[in-house]
């Protein structure tokens, strides 16, 4: 079961390292501009890494740290 | 009239209606409520939907849910009639509909094992009701998506610092979920670094705004000028689908208990400054007109069309579904249901009366606004819906805060900004708790496929696919930007002043339907009679004439308007307000013979 998990959880620990780096990556270049992203039509990379980070930040931790927290499941009566 | 009169009269309604109307007769005299019963979040939890929440953290995710951008830009529209009838009926709505369908449908769902208010109508009302019930539910969902989600838009691409804190929020919410639960450490250390990286992120988004492209209103989408707002729509449902399917304890309660927090503190902060004002008089007239111009400037009668006006802050079908929905399968206890439903409910119309109503009587024509903010001559309404909310706020605030040795000015920047920052919070919060109770809503709609063909319910209930579907149906709806104008001088605006109208009135059409339901329930299977089921059934009958009366109106007065300015924005609207009428009439009709069915087998 645990082996079953495994490719999930590395998945998902790749996708958090990656969307943190992305994250930090879009904030340091706000900080450098004054502004993420342009008012331009073509998409800025950094605006694009905001957008991509954000939404590996929301799966990532998910799949990596995916079961039910042990907390949670004593509060519900499970062991 | 005193600003501390006002306040007092405020105060003593929400605790009256909450000690003795909330506790007394509907917790312990109508559904007495036990904390022996086992809730469906222990009953049934799965770890990812039915999952038991400490009664804060939920108060949190139930509050933020269904306080969106309702209780504020109702009731600052509303403020045409002066500030005595829109805080009339915030206060009459919110004790005697709102707080009680809150509780009410929570409270249902809670007995019959943690399903919608939609699915108890099939055990009241019979198969076809639920069914009925259950494709307006849906239809209403997908126009709250597509209301939001247009909203949303258009507030990100015209205020890019918005957009940035509102992303920066996501992750600092996970990482509170993540403290909270997995590493188990305290709720007060998690609560104060949270608070930390939320203000961290506020000074950020405050100097570096988020750019997606052009966005100039003026042009049209031909020329390029909603560039950022389609690709905030497209990237809004992407969000969407995603926060909708994750796990309740990964998100959506700790972002909902930040949420919560920042409530607490921008509703805080406008009480005490309302009440440190308190000798002040109110500047706005507590009366101006019976009807005044306000919707598409028709002549406005507040009866019947004041629940198309001011929807959360009064009542709202919406907060329905989220506490028979996501609420009330994270609930521990029966006993929390009272604070989270009937508490969380007055406390909206708090924030409509103490951050909204009042703050925009002060600021009526203050001196220090007119020439600069209001123009010369006006008042407060000249200003948008939203504005008028901000420049209230900012004002009442910054007058306090004036009169320790921070400047006016200074404050007022300060205070309006941050206004408009903590409404943009709650806008993604109703995007994805919208799509998931849509969610739950299409997987009951299709429950009987089960029984024919197991492979295909499977496949179509999806929790992926089923959001993928509202999703889409919301984005065809919310991502069109339609001339308004004359193609000479033309008005390019945004999906949502289409859907918002037919919103409106299906999602009040929604809170009769549920407080009907719920007034079933306590009549056939809690056994209530006399005057305290009355209690309940009278507001009932009389919010659904009400709401009847107000689309009836809507379609007399207000689609011709919109006929000769635009058919495909009377079409669009007038057929979904038309489809909204059809079905909550067949569902009175259900509800009249299920009632006189239960009278007759009780005589």
């Amino acid at each position: 079961m645990a082996s079953a998990q495994e490719p999930k959880r590395m998945v998902g620990m790749a996708l958090t390292v990656i969307g943190i780096l992305l994250l930090l990556y879009a904030i340091a270049s706000g900080l450098m501009n004054g502004q993420i992203g342009t008012k331009s039509t073509a998409i800025a990379p950094d605006v694009a890494a905001f957008i991509v980070g954000w939404f590996a930040i929301l799966i990532g931790p998910a799949l990596w740290l995916g079961e039910v927290p042990a907390a949670i499941r004593r509060r519900a009566g499970r062991s | 009239m005193k600003v501390l009169l006002v306040f007092i009269v405020v105060l003593l309604v929400y605790a009256i209606a909450y000690l003795y109307y909330g506790k007394r007769i509907l917790s312990e005299k109508i559904v007495r409520a036990s904390a022996d019963r086992e809730t469906p979040a222990i009953a049934r939890f799965d770890g990812v939907d039915y999952v038991p929440a400490n009664r804060y953290v939920l108060f949190g995710h139930h509050f933020a849910s269904i306080a969106g951008a309702g209780p504020i830009v109702g009731p600052a529209i509303a403020m045409a009639y002066g500030w005595f009838l829109p805080l009339f009926w915030v206060l009459f709505g919110n004790v005697f509909m709102g707080a009680v369908h809150d509780y009410l449908s929570m409270m249902a769902s809670v007995r019959y094992g943690g399903i919608s208010i939609v699915s108890i109508s099939e055990n009241l009302m019979g198969r076809t009701a639920r069914y009925l019930f259950l494709i307006y539910v849906i239809f209403t969902l997908i126009l709250v998506y597509a209301a939001f989600a247009s909203i949303a838009a258009r507030l990100f691409a015209a205020n890019p610092s918005v957009a940035t804190i509102s992303i920066l929020f996501m992750p600092i919410a996970l990482l509170t979920g993540i403290l909270m639960y997995r590493l188990g450490l305290d709720l007060r250390v998690v609560t104060v670094i949270a608070a930390a990286l939320v203000v961290i992120a506020y000074i950020y988004s405050y100097n570096v705004g988020t750019f997606f492209g052009p966005f100039d209103p003026n042009k049209s989408p031909a020329e390029g000028g909603w560039v950022a707002y389609h690709r905030w729509v497209l990237i809004l449902g992407l969000y969407s689908i995603l926060a909708a399917s994750l796990p309740v304890w990964y998100l959506l309660q700790p972002r909902d208990y930040i949420n919560a927090y920042l409530l607490w503190f921008s509703l805080g902060l406008a009480t005490v400054s309302v009440l440190l004002l308190g000798l002040r008089d109110l500047q706005a007239p507590a009366y101006t007109s019976f009807s005044p111009k306000i919707i598409a400037g028709v002549e406005t009668p507040f009866w019947p069309a004041i629940p198309l006006i001011i929807a959360c802050g009064s009542l709202s079908g919406f907060h329905s579904l989220v506490a028979s929905g996501t609420t009330s399968k994270q609930l521990a206890s029966e006993l929390d249901a009272l604070m989270v439903g009937y508490g969380g409910m007055l406390t909206e119309g708090a924030l409509s009366s103490f951050a909204v109503i009042i703050p925009i009587s002060l600021a009526w024509q203050a001196p220090e606004l007119v020439g600069n903010v209001i123009p010369e001559g006006e008042t407060i309404l000249k200003l948008s819906p939203v504005q008028r909310y901000v420049v209230g706020y900012g004002y009442t605030v910054a007058s306090v805060f004036d009169n320790v040795g921070v400047s006016f000015e200074t404050g007022y920047k300060f205070f309006s900004i941050m206004a408009a920052l903590v409404l943009s919070m709650y806008i993604l919060t109703t995007l994805d708790t919208s799509t998931r109770l849509a969610r739950f809503a299409w997987q009951e709609l299709f429950d009987w496929m089960r029984r024919y063909n197991e492979a295909a319910y499977t496949v179509l209930t999806n929790k992926w696919i089923a959001s993928l579907i509202i999703v889409l149906a919301g984005t065809f709806l919310a991502y069109p930007v339609l001339n308004f104008g004359t193609p000479e001088e033309p008005s390019w605006q945004a999906a949502y002043l289409i859907v918002w109208p037919a919103f409106a009135g299906a999602n009040q059409m929604l809170a009769a339907i549920a407080l009907m339901t719920s007034s079933l329930w306590v009549y056939m299977i809690l056994r209530i009679r006399g005057a305290l089921s009355a209690l309940i059934m009278v507001p009932a009958v009389f919010l659904w004439f009400t709401v009847t009366s107000a689309l009836v109106w809507w379609l007399w007065k207000v689609f011709p308007v919109y006929q000769a300015k635009s058919a495909l924005q009377a079409y669009g609207a007038g057929s979904m307000v038309f489809f909204t009428l059809v079905l909550s009439l067949l569902l009175m009709a259900l509800f009249v013979v299920a009632l006189l069915r239960a009278r007759a087998a009780s005589s």
